[in-house]
C-alpha cells in the first residue's frame, strides 16, 4: 500500500443557491475552474493527471452525464485524461478524494484529482423526475425522508434544545464572519469571473456570501420551524440549518513516486477514512461509528486531533458529534460551518478537506478530521496529517 | 426611501392620489411637488376624509385645479365598497364623470356623489349618530355592551357596532373627525350634541385610544374563559376602570335572533317597548331626521345618503329604506307625537301624498326627490343586474326552495341558489338539471350559474350526507354523489354555454360546479378550493377529475418526454391540504380554474358580465368540449406522493386520517390500480371518486369530522 498525499487544493467561494452570485454559473464550469487551479497550484502539467474523480449528490441535468469528464474537457485538460463521477450524497466530495486515493494507494495510479461540485440553484433535490421505489415508500418510507425531518429526528431523539441549536448557529455565523474579515479563506479560493446580466461585463466572485453579520440569538429563536407545523416537533429553522449553496472544490493527490516524478510538494497525508451506516430516519449518528474507526485506522487517538471540520447540515448534527465523542467545541469548525458558509452537497466533502488542510498548515496543527453526515443514514470521516 | 426619491415617475402616471397625513400644510406641500412633476391633464385626487377640498386649491395651477377632486376611499378599501367623489366648483365635469365610471366599472366601487362639506356624507352621518348615542346612553343608563347589542347586527349594522368601531378607528382620531363638524358647521342644527362627553375626553387623555393602544371601550386580556375564548373586559363609564363583561338582555335583541329577514329585524328592533328597542327607535328617528336635513347640504338625494352608509359601514339597509320598512306615515306620526320636527323631505312627501321614499314602478326603482318634490328613477348602471329586481318583474322560470331559474333576457337563464350558505342539495341539483334541459332543448341560449347572496356556494349539504351515513344508506349516498357528478358532466357537455360566477366562499361542490362550466366570471373576492378533506371526504362531484384534466392540459399530445408529476402533484397537494384561495386571482393561480377566465372587481356587475360572456360565446359559435383523454399514472406516481405524505406526517402537518384520505386522493388522481400509462375516460375517474367517497364516509373519523364541522363550523383534524 502506497502513502497518499494531497499536494494542492482549490475551492470556489460558495454562493447562495437560487439568489446568489452563482445562480447561473454551471457546476461543470465551476468544477473546471477548481481543477485548473489545483493542477496549477500543484505545479504539474495537465497531461500528468492520470484520472479524475468528482463527487455530486444529484448528478443530473447541468451536472449530469459524466460531469467529471465534461469538466475536464471544459478545463482544457488533454482528452487523454480520464474521469469518473460518483455519488455518496453529501459526502461525495470526500468520497471522490478517497476513491482517487485508494487507486493511488493500490498502485493503479500515481497522480489523480479528487473533488466535487454542486449547483443547488440549477438542480433541485430530489432531481427532475423523482421515481421512488413504490415498495420502499410503503414498507420503509424513511428511505426517502427529507433531510430536514431527519435532522429534526436527531434533535428530538438525542434531546437537543432549540436554544442549544440556535446558539451553535449563532457561533457558526460569528466564526465565519471573523474568518472572512481576517482573509483566512483567500489562499483556498479560486476567484470566478461571473458574467453580469447581459452587458458583457463580469464581476469577480471570491468571497463566501452565506454568513449573516446581522444574526442575533433573539432573531434565531424567533424563527418558525422549517420542517414541521409547530415547535413541539420542529427544531430546525432557516437559521440553524445549512444553506443551499453552489460551489466546487478539488485536490491533486499523489503517491510518493508521483511527487518524485513531478517535483510536487505535499501539503498533507490522507491517513484514515471510514464510512458507516444506520437507520435512514436519522442524519448524523453513523458518524459516531465512522469517526473513531477512521482515527483508529489512521493509528492515532481522537485526543490527538487538533482540528475538526464537522459538516453542519443542521445544528443538531454538529452538536451530536461534539457531545457524543466528547470533542472540544473550540476545535470544531473554527472558521464557521455550513450553517453560515453553505453546503453545496456533493462539493462539501472536498471543500472541507481544502479548508482543514489550509487551517492545519496555518496553525501548524498535526492532525485534522473531516466528518460528513450523509442522507440514507450514513456517515463518513477522513483523517489528514500535516506534512512539514 | 424618501418621498422625493422618484418624483419624476409622476410624469408617467394617469392618476395621482394623495394619501398623506390629515394636515392641510403637509398636503399642500405634497401638491406643490406633484404640480412640478405631473404632466398636464393627469387626474389628481386627495383621499382626505374631512379636510375641505377647496382649501387645497391655492397651491395649484389651473390645469391641476381642473383635474383635481376628492376620492375618499373607506378603510379597508379592498373590502369596503364606498367611494365618495367630491369635486370642487372648478373641477372639469368630464373628469368627475370619468372617475365615477372608472371607480364603478373597473375598481368595482360604489360611488357616492358628495358635496365639499366637512366629513362629506358617510362620516357626517356617523358623527351625529355616535354623538347622539354617547349623550343619550348616560341619560338612559345604558352600558357599552347594551349599546353595541342594539346598534350591531340586530339592526343590520356591522358586528363591530358602536364601541368596537370606536376602538378600531381610534378615539383620538375620532376627536379630529368630530372637530371637523363642531368647528366648521355653524349652521348645523344639532351642534348641541357635537361635543365630546367629559368621560370621552378623559379616556383620550388617559391614552385609552382603542385597539392601537391596547385599551379603549374594551380591553383584551391574556386570560381565557372556560370555553377557551379570550376574556375581554369592558370600560365602566363612571369609574373609567375595566370590569368583567355583562351580557345585555333585551326583549328585542332576543326576539331578533329568530328573524329571518332584515325587514323583520328592523321592525322588531324599532317598535318594541323594552329599553333596548326604545333606544334603537330614538337613535333611528334622530339620525333619520338629521340625515334628511342634510339634503342638499351634503348630497342631493336620499339615494346617495343610503348608499354611503350601506357601502361605507357595511349596513345591510339604508336609513330611508329602514324608514320605508317601518312605514313612512307611522314613523312620521310617532316622530310628531314625540315632539320631533319632521324634515323638509317628509313634509314635502306628505304634501305630495307619497307613501314611501322608494318605490318600484314597471321594474324601475324610484326615489322621492326633494328638489323636484317628485319621484325620480334611481340611476342604474347598465352593467348591473339585480336578480331580485328581475325576479320581481316576472323573470322566474322555475323555482323550488333551494334555487330559482331566472330569465335574464336575450335568451340567457340564470340558475340562482338560495339555500343556507348556498349549500348543494337535491332541489338545487334539480334546478341545474332543469336549466341544462332547457338549453339542450333549444329553449334558451345559455345559462349563468350565479347568485347575489353572501357566498356563491359553500359545498354539499353535509348534514344530509351524515344522516344517510349514520343510517348506513350507502346506496342513497352513491346515488346522490352520482347524480351530482352527472349534473356537472351535463353542464360540461351542454350544447349551449354555461358560465359560472363564483364569489366569496366557493368551496367543495361550489368549485366543482365552476369547473364544469364553459367559462367563469370570477369575483375578485373569491375564496375557493376543494376542501372536502376538512370533513374527511374527497371531492366527489368531478373535482378530482377536473384537477387531473387541468394538470394534463400541460402535457399535450405530441410533446415528447413531458413529466406529469409536478402538475398532478399540485392538484394532489391542493386537494390533500384543502387549499383555499384568498382572492379570485389566487383561485386561478392555484389551478382550480384556468387563467383565461376574467376576474371582475364589481360584484354588482358579475351576473351581467357572465351573461355577456354567454352571449359572446354563442356569437363565436360555441360548441361543447370533447371528452378528455386521461392517463392512469398508477403506482409509480403514487409512490412519489407517498414520500411527500410521509414528510407531512413527520412534520405534524397531517394526521393519520389525513394520510389515509390523501392516499385515496392519490389513488383517484393516478387512475387507481391500472397499469401505468393506461388511457382512461372522465367516467373512470368519476367512478374512482365515488368509490373513495363511499369508503371514507363510513369511517368513524370522517363522521367525527362532519359532526364537528356542523357543530363548530371549523374543520376537525382528528
Amino acid at each position: 500500500m502506497n502513502n497518499v498525499y494531497v499536494v494542492s487544493g482549490a475551492r470556489t467561494a460558495i454562493g447562495k443557491a437560487n439568489r446568489g452570485t452563482l445562480v447561473n454559473y454551471r457546476p461543470d464550469d465551476m468544477a473546471a475552474e477548481v481543477m485548473k487551479a489545483a493542477v496549477d497550484r500543484a505545479g504539474i502539467k495537465p497531461e500528468q493527471v492520470q484520472d479524475i474523480v468528482l463527487g455530486c449528490a444529484i448528478p443530473e441535468q447541468s451536472q449530469g452525464m459524466n460531469m467529471a469528464r465534461i469538466a475536464a474537457l471544459r478545463a482544457g485538460m488533454p482528452d487523454t485524461v480520464s474521469a469518473l463521477t460518483i455519488n455518496r450524497f453529501c459526502s461525495s466530495g470526500l468520497e471522490a478524494m478517497v476513491i482517487a486515493a485508494a487507486k493511488i494507494s493500490s498502485g493503479l495510479f500515481d497522480i489523480a484529482i479528487g473533488g466535487g461540485a454542486e449547483s443547488m440553484s440549477m438542480v433541485h433535490g430530489p432531481g427532475a423526475r423523482p421515481a421512488p421505489n413504490p415498495w420502499l415508500t410503503k414498507n420503509l418510507p424513511e428511505t426517502y425522508i427529507a433531510m430536514g425531518n431527519a435532522g429534526d429526528n436527531v434533535a428530538r431523539d438525542f434531546k437537543f434544545s432549540r436554544q442549544e441549536l440556535d446558539e451553535w448557529a449563532l457561533g457558526s455565523n460569528q466564526k465565519a464572519v471573523a474568518a472572512i474579515d481576517l482573509g483566512k479563506f483567500k489562499d483556498q479560493i479560486v476567484p470566478l469571473q461571473v458574467p453580469l446580466n447581459g452587458n458583457g461585463k463580469t464581476i469577480t466572485f471570491d468571497t463566501d456570501e452565506g454568513p449573516r453579520r446581522e444574526t442575533t440569538l433573539e432573531g434565531l429563536l424567533a424563527l418558525k420551524p422549517a420542517f414541521a407545523a409547530s415547535p413541539a416537533n420542529g427544531f430546525h429553522t432557516a437559521g440553524n440549518s445549512s444553506q443551499m449553496s453552489d460551489g466546487a472544490a478539488a485536490c491533486v493527490l499523489m503517491s510518493e513516486k508521483g511527487m518524485k516524478d513531478t517535483g510536487a510538494k505535499p501539503l498533507a497525508k490522507l491517513i484514515g477514512y471510514n464510512v458507516a451506516a444506520g437507520s435512514p430516519k436519522y442524519l448524523g449518528p453513523a458518524q459516531l461509528i465512522a469517526i473513531p474507526k477512521a482515527v483508529e485506522i489512521a493509528g492515532i487517538k481522537l485526543s490527538d486531533v487538533g482540528l475538526f471540520e464537522v459538516n453542519e447540515a443542521f445544528s443538531s448534527v454538529a452538536l451530536l458529534v461534539i457531545r457524543e465523542l466528547k470533542l472540544d467545541p473550540k476545535k470544531v469548525n473554527v472558521n464557521g460551518g455550513a450553517i453560515a458558509l453553505g453546503h453545496p452537497l456533493g462539493c462539501s466533502g472536498a471543500k472541507l478537506s481544502v479548508q482543514i488542510i489550509d487551517e492545519m498548515r496555518k496553525r501548524g496543527e498535526k492532525y485534522g478530521v473531516v466528518t460528513m453526515c450523509i442522507g440514507g443514514g450514513m456517515g463518513a470521516a477522513g483523517v489528514f496529517e500535516l506534512c512539514e | 426611501m424618501r418621498l422625493d426619491d422618484d418624483l419624476s415617475l409622476l410624469k408617467d402616471c394617469d392618476w395621482i392620489i394623495e394619501v398623506v397625513k390629515e394636515d392641510l400644510a403637509v398636503k399642500k406641500k405634497v401638491f406643490e411637488l406633484v404640480k412640478k412633476h405631473r404632466k398636464p391633464g393627469t387626474i389628481t385626487t386627495t383621499n382626505t376624509s374631512g379636510i375641505p377640498i377647496a382649501s387645497m386649491l391655492d397651491v395649484m395651477d389651473d390645469d391641476l385645479k381642473r383635474n383635481f377632486l376628492g376620492t375618499h376611499f373607506f378603510n379597508p378599501p379592498r373590502y369596503l365598497k364606498l367611494l365618495e367623489i367630491i369635486p370642487h366648483p372648478g373641477t372639469d365635469p368630464a373628469v368627475v364623470s370619468f372617475m365615477a365610471d372608472f371607480m364603478e366599472n373597473v375598481l368595482g366601487k360604489g360611488v357616492v356623489h358628495a358635496k365639499d362639506t366637512p366629513n362629506f356624507v358617510a362620516n357626517r352621518i356617523l358623527t351625529f349618530g355616535s354623538q347622539f348615542i354617547m349623550h343619550e346612553m348616560t341619560k338612559d343608563g345604558l352600558s357599552i355592551e347594551e349599546i353595541d347589542a342594539v346598534t350591531g347586527p340586530a339592526v343590520g349594522h356591522a358586528s363591530s357596532a358602536t364601541f368596537r368601531t370606536f376602538d378600531l378607528v381610534g378615539l383620538d382620531t375620532y376627536l379630529h373627525v368630530l372637530g371637523n363638524v363642531a368647528n366648521n358647521c355653524p349652521n348645523d342644527e344639532r351642534l348641541d350634541v357635537m361635543v365630546a362627553p367629559e368621560w370621552f375626553k378623559k379616556m383620550v387623555e388617559k391614552g385609552l385610544h382603542g385597539t392601537k393602544t391596547g385599551a379603549g371601550f374594551y380591553k383584551a386580556t391574556n386570560e381565557r374563559d372556560e370555553k377557551g375564548k379570550r376574556v375581554i373586559l369592558t370600560l365602566d363609564l363612571d369609574t373609567l376602570e375595566y370590569r368583567a363583561p355583562i351580557k345585555p338582555r333585551f326583549e328585542c335583541t332576543g326576539a331578533v335572533r329568530n328573524a329571518e329577514t332584515i325587514e323583520e329585524k328592523i321592525t322588531i328592533m324599532h317598535t318594541g317597548s323594552d329599553k333596548g328597542s326604545v333606544f334603537a327607535w330614538k337613535l333611528f328617528a334622530n339620525t333619520a331626521i338629521y340625515a334628511a336635513n342634510r339634503i342638499p347640504e351634503i348630497a342631493n338625494d336620499i339615494v346617495n345618503i343610503d348608499n354611503a352608509v350601506k357601502w361605507g359601514f357595511a349596513w345591510e339597509i339604508g336609513i330611508f329604506e329602514s324608514w320605508d320598512v317601518l312605514g313612512f306615515d307611522d314613523v312620521c306620526a310617532r316622530m310628531e307625537k314625540e315632539g320631533l320636527k319632521l324634515p323638509p323631505i317628509a313634509v314635502a312627501m306628505k304634501a305630495a301624498g307619497a307613501k314611501s321614499f322608494y318605490k318600484e314602478e314597471k321594474g324601475k326603482r324610484l326615489y322621492f326627490d326633494l328638489a323636484t318634490k317628485a319621484y325620480k328613477p334611481v340611476s342604474q348602471n347598465p352593467n348591473v343586474v339585480t336578480l331580485n329586481s328581475v325576479k320581481a318583474s316576472g323573470g322566474v322560470v322555475k323555482r323550488n326552495d333551494s334555487a330559482t331559474l331566472i330569465d335574464l333576457g336575450d335568451g340567457i337563464l340564470c340558475a340562482e341558489f338560495h339555500t343556507k350558505m348556498n349549500a348543494i342539495d337535491t332541489d338545487l341539483g334539480m334546478i341545474l338539471h332543469e336549466g341544462v334541459t332547457l338549453l339542450n332543448e333549444g329553449k334558451f341560449e345559455g345559462m349563468v350559474v350565479g347568485n347575489q347572496g353572501p357566498h356563491f356556494c359553500a359545498g354539499a349539504n353535509i348534514f344530509v350526507v351524515l344522516g344517510e351515513a349514520m343510517q348506513e344508506n350507502w346506496k342513497a349516498i352513491d346515488e346522490a354523489v352520482n347524480a351530482f357528478q352527472q349534473i356537472n358532466q351535463s353542464m360540461r357537455f351542454c350544447r349551449k354555454p354555461i358560465v359560472a360566477a363564483p364569489h366569496h366562499y366557493t368551496l367543495g361542490g361550489g368549485t366543482e360546479i365552476c369547473q364544469h362550466t364553459a367559462k367563469c366570471v370570477i369575483a375578485g373576492e373569491t375564496y375557493g378550493g376543494l376542501v372536502e378533506v376538512g370533513v374527511g371526504l374527497v371531492p366527489g362531484g368531478g373535482g378530482c377529475k377536473e384537477m387531473l384534466r387541468r394538470a394534463m392540459a400541460f402535457l399535450p399530445d405530441g410533446v415528447q418526454d413531458t413529466d406529469p408529476l409536478p402538475y398532478v402533484r399540485r392538484a394532489f397537494e391542493n386537494i390533500a391540504t384543502a387549499k383555499v384561495s384568498t382572492s379570485g386571482g389566487e383561485y386561478v393561480d392555484l389551478g382550480y380554474l384556468t387563467n383565461d377566465n376574467p376576474i371582475v372587481a364589481s360584484l354588482d356587475q358579475q351576473v351581467k358580465r357572465a351573461k355577456d360572456v354567454c352571449l359572446g360565446l354563442n356569437k363565436a359559435g360555441y360548441v361543447p368540449p370533447r371528452p378528455a383523454s386521461l392517463v392512469a399514472f398508477g403506482e409509480p406516481m403514487r409512490a412519489a406522493f407517498r414520500v411527500a405524505l410521509y414528510g407531512f406526517q413527520l412534520g405534524g402537518y397531517a394526521s393519520e386520517h389525513d394520510v389515509f384520505i390523501s392516499e385515496k386522493i392519490a389513488h383517484i388522481l393516478t387512475g387507481g390500480e391500472r397499469a401505468p400509462g393506461t388511457k382512461i375516460t372522465e367516467q373512470d375517474v368519476l367512478d374512482l371518486e365515488r368509490e373513495a367517497f363511499l369508503s371514507l364516509v363510513g369511517t368513524e373519523k370522517t363522521q367525527q369530522r362532519i359532526q364537528a364541522m356542523l357543530t363548530t363550523g371549523k374543520p376537525l383534524r382528528n
